[in-house]
């Protein structure tokens, strides 16, 4: 099966090519799919409600967009991971501090307090955390695509979940040397799309 | 491969996964609740996450039974638990078999924990799928209760989904996780995770996921969701991401469900489509009128829902068949006047009488008594007129009185919206007009312009400003409730001020034709060769005359029969009466009984004819019949009372005036089950004229009586409308007539 289908496993080379076209709505629907929860869960982590999480989100992908088109991105100075970790860092900072600006005076410490609170170390493992997070999100959807659902299911009760291996037997009426096979057989796959991932991101 | 020896390598890895789905904290989570209940519960392993927390399967330890804790995995959701602690203590005062309970409720010490019923079932979309609609409506029912209880203690579930309604293996279903605040806070927003690993929106209502707080409309929404998906198989909404399908929710049209399963009957498809209107205005209000309207459905009456989709449906297919039309008038295929005709008849279509019209023509007994409330107040205006000995103003005054109050009761209700009820006693009121102006007239005695002429009691052009106000002011209530029962009122008082121009016009001297009896066999020979033609060789359009000029040759014919005596002597039941020494012979009688025999062989005839489900003009021909037979067999009871026969019952009662009143109630309450408006309206008239009897032979001299009728029927038309519930049967098993109709 090839890893077309899922987002963070796949090549961005096309992706970014796709981009440069601004009449290209599905290279950006793409896109957006890819990176929008990702930044989402980033800017939730440092400290934003929802709300400003999703325009967090939206702006750094309207940003990053424009800053390709002209130009401004070059793979070979860096990777594209870094570059919208670059953006992403800079929008909730600003957005932190807008926030800021719009609260009263005597809440004001509050705020500041907030942006001093997203060191450059924490945005940066944030979002290492949350990007690895959602390789690994990825690689599990294209394994539940790709085997028995039965097998993913084992995998899910048995690994994941921690029941003991008889009561997940039990549960699906199959075997017990089925829900090992199955763990491994999940495991062994997730670990090969990893290892892709890895080699193919940004 | 294989070896349940799990390597170092594994179990980094699946810890890894663990905490990226979020799962990693579970074990933790599970440790730190056991400690917290330890002695109380014992923590078996979790079930599942929501917003407000893990759900653990615990087992109570004193009673021995298994519960569900929920418990906050972090401070957000510890906040959300506590938010709905209020709900849930009023929650834990309901005691509905369809909701799972709440056991206890703790805030210290920390974490917080909800304990709730264990509910060992399935999700209801997996537990029904591939199940006939019968079974499936019947556990969705119990779901529509269960949340209809809720909002009528105002909690709003604001999460209803498949995963939240289980069904356990004796298919009882059970509404869990109520009062989950801001599902989609658990999750992200829309957009913020792909549909498959997180929750999704797919059972949110346009309105919250716009953010706006949950009411009970929006649980309509969410539970038009999973009716959809129970019925069809599939969700009414999709897209790939989140935000598409929100968008989908908020901007596309339902699909018809009828086009994925062809067998839901139509008025199961508009209750469907009216939950998923996108106007939270234009839904049910709440559970329970969606449940109301169900139960309609499944009683195998008309439902209250006009979904926006279907009239959005037929406007376009208008439009497009008047485009039609014009095309084709234009290509010479059809004439002017052809397509004059069903632009017409389309026009119509478009400017059908709102939903409530449909409700208040629907009957069912509470209908029925508002009708017979409102109904025994115009007999006693009718009745006032009798008592000529408690004066004149007095007996005038009954009548305007009444006018009055149904008037104005009338129009309150009518601008409060209440118009279903509005239209009854606006109706009643129209009635009672001409009665007063009746009343007035004879009190005044002026016999204006008084002649040989007079046909009944009141001069011919008095019975002129009688009729011709009724009629005024049955124009007047049509033209402002534009209901097809003031278009009926309007042309019976057309009909009677028409009379009574004929009336001015002398026909009291007129003969009536006397036409041979012989008619009656080529006019049944008409008939059945109609029948053929109808049912045998489907020629429609040939049938249909050969019908009406059939009946109407046979039922001229028959009452000339019974005029002229001869009807009862042929089928023997004269003599027979005779031989059994209940009649004695007189020619009068003989016409009384003749003509109920008419009304008899009307009444089976047409009821053979209605069975008929393949012939509409038949259908038809059975409907004029059913207009006939009550008064058929009700006028001669009427007479045969007047002739004071059989007065054999106590107080000097006599056995027609009883059978008058009981046989005209008896068509009322018959016009329910079939819908058979011919019964129903006839029979109101019978009532009137059974208690105008009863009126003459007991209550003469009691001027109470009217004012006691008046009274009684305010009183019954009030009970009527505000409890319903006592005059329509209780369904609390439902009955799928519903569907047995419509297959």
């Amino acid at each position: 099966m090839s890893s077309d289908e899922h987002p963070i496993t796949r090549t961005s080379t096309a992706l970014l090519e796709g981009l440069r076209d601004s009449g290209d709505e599905s290279a950006w629907r793409e896109f957006e799919a890819r990176y929008r929860p990702l930044v989402f869960a980033v800017a939730r982590r440092l400290g934003l409600q929802d709300a400003d999480a999703e325009d967090a989100a939206q702006e750094t992908l309207a940003a990053f967009v424009q800053a390709y088109r002209e130009h401004r991105y070059d793979r070979e100075k860096g990777r594209l991971r870094q570059w919208l970790r670059g953006i992403a860092c800079h929008k909730v900072r600003d957005l932190l501090r807008r926030r800021g600006r719009e609260v009263s005076a005597s809440d004001r410490t509050d705020a500041e307090r907030m942006l001093e609170q997203v060191p450059d170390a924490h945005a940066q493992s944030a979002w290492d955390d949350e990007w690895s997070k959602a390789v690994l999100r990825d690689c599990l959807e294209q394994v539940r695509g790709e085997v028995e659902p039965q097998t993913f299911e084992a995998f899910l009760l048995f690994a994941l979940r921690e029941w003991p291996a008889r009561r997940v037997a039990e549960h699906l009426q199959i075997s017990e040397a089925v829900v090992y096979q199955s763990k491994s057989r999940v495991l062994k796959r997730v670990r090969e799309l990893i290892g892709g991932a890895e080699e193919e991101i940004g | 491969m294989g070896s349940p020896e799990a390597t170092s390598d594994d179990q980094e890895l699946t810890r890894r996964l663990r905490d990226a789905l979020g799962w990693a904290d579970e074990g933790d989570l599970q440790r730190r609740l056991q400690e917290r209940v330890a002695g109380d519960y014992e923590v078996l392993g979790p079930l599942g996450r929501g917003a407000a927390g893990v759900v653990f399967k615990a087992r109570d330890v004193r009673l021995n039974r298994p519960v569900a804790i929920k418990c906050p995995a972090d401070s957000a959701q510890r906040g959300r638990l506590v938010a709905i602690f209020d709900e849930a203590r009023t929650l834990a005062q309901i005691s509905h078999p369809n909701v799972a309970a709440v056991y206890a409720l703790s805030e210290s010490p920390d974490p917080p924990i909800m304990v709730m019923e264990f509910v060992d079932g399935a999700p209801i979309d997996e537990a029904l799928a591939g199940q006939p609609i019968d079974r499936q409506l019947a556990v969705f029912r119990q779901v529509l209760a269960a949340v209809a209880e809720l909002h009528r203690r105002g909690i709003v579930h604001r999460d209803l989904k498949p995963g939240n309604i289980l069904v356990d293996r004796g298919g009882t279903a059970k509404v869990l996780d109520m009062g989950i605040a801001e599902p989609m806070a658990a999750d992200g927003p829309a957009g913020a995770a792909p549909t498959s690993v997180a929750g999704t929106p797919a059972y949110l209502a346009p309105e919250q996921s716009r953010g706006a707080p949950a009411r009970p409309s929006a649980d309509v929404f969410s539970l038009g969701v999973v009716l959809f998906e129970i019925l069809t198989g599939q969700r009414p909404f999709h897209g790939d991401r989140a935000a598409d399908l929100v968008r989908a929710i908020c901007e596309t049209p339902a699909p018809l469900p009828r086009s994925l399963r062809a067998e839901i009957p139509g008025p199961l498809q508009a209750i469907m489509l009216a939950a998923l209107e996108k106007d939270p205005a234009r839904r049910y209000p709440t559970a329970q009128h969606f449940l109301l309207d169900l139960d309609r459905f499944l009683g195998g009456e008309a439902v209250i829902a006009d979904p926006t989709v279907l009239q959005d449906v037929l406007e376009h297919g208008i439009t497009r068949h008047v485009g039609d039309l014009d095309r084709w008038q234009n290509d010479r295929l059809i004439s002017r006047s052809e397509c004059d005709y069903f632009v017409d008849k389309y026009e119509r279509l478009r400017d059908r009488e709102e939903f409530w019209v449909l409700d208040s023509r629907r009957i069912s007994f509470s209908q029925v008594a508002l009708h017979l409330g409102a109904w025994g107040c115009v007999v006693a205006a009718f009745l006032a007129q009798r008592y000529q000995n408690v004066g004149d103003g007095v007996r005038t005054a009954l009548p305007l009185v009444i006018f009055a109050v149904l008037l104005g009761l009338g129009v309150v209700l009518w601008r409060r919206q209440n118009r279903r009820v509005a239209l009854v006693l606006l109706m009643a009121a129209s009635m009672v007009w001409p009665l007063f102006v009746y009343t007035l007239l004879d009190a005044l005695k002026l016999r204006l312009g008084g002649s040989a002429d007079d046909m009944l009691w009141l001069t011919n052009p008095e019975w002129l400003i009688v009729t011709g106000s009724w009629a005024v002011l049955c124009l007047l209530f049509w033209n402002r409730t534009k209901t097809s029962a003031f278009a009926l009122l309007w042309t019976l008082s057309a009909v009677a001020l028409a009379t009574a121009v004929f009336a001015l016009m002398g026909m009291k001297n007129w003969k009536p034709d006397e036409i041979a009896a012989h008619y009656l066999v080529p006019g049944a020979v008409l008939l059945g060769i109609a029948i053929v033609l109808d049912l045998g060789w489907r020629k429609v359009y040939v049938a249909t005359p050969l019908y009406i000029i059939g009946l109407a040759i046979v039922v001229a014919a028959a009452t000339k029969l019974a005029l002229d005596g001869p009807t009862t002597r042929w089928v023997g039941v004269w003599a027979m009466a005779r031989e059994l020494g209940i009649d004695e012979f007189n020619p009068q009688r003989q016409i009384y009984y003749s003509f109920m025999l008419n009304g008899a062989a009307y009444l089976v005839f047409g009821l053979l004819a209605y069975r008929s489900t393949q012939s509409r003009s038949l259908r038809r021909i059975a409907t004029i019949l059913f207009w006939l037979a009550p008064s058929h067999l009700l006028i001669p009871v009427f007479r045969l009372e007047h002739e004071r026969v059989w007065r054999v019952l106590p107080h000097g009662w006599s056995v027609p005036e009883v059978v008058l009143l009981v046989g005209a109630l008896a068509f009322v309450l018959a016009s329910v089950p079939k819908q058979m408006k011919s019964f129903f309206f006839s029979g109101l008239a019978y009532v009137a004229l059974g208690l105008y009897v009863v009126t003459v032979n007991h209550f003469e001299d009691v001027f109470a009586w009217p004012i006691i009728l008046a009274v009684g029927g305010l009183a019954l038309a009030v009970v009527a409308w505000k409890r319903p519930a006592m005059f329509d049967r209780a369904r609390s098993a439902p009955t799928p007539a519903g569907l047995r109709r419509d297959r």
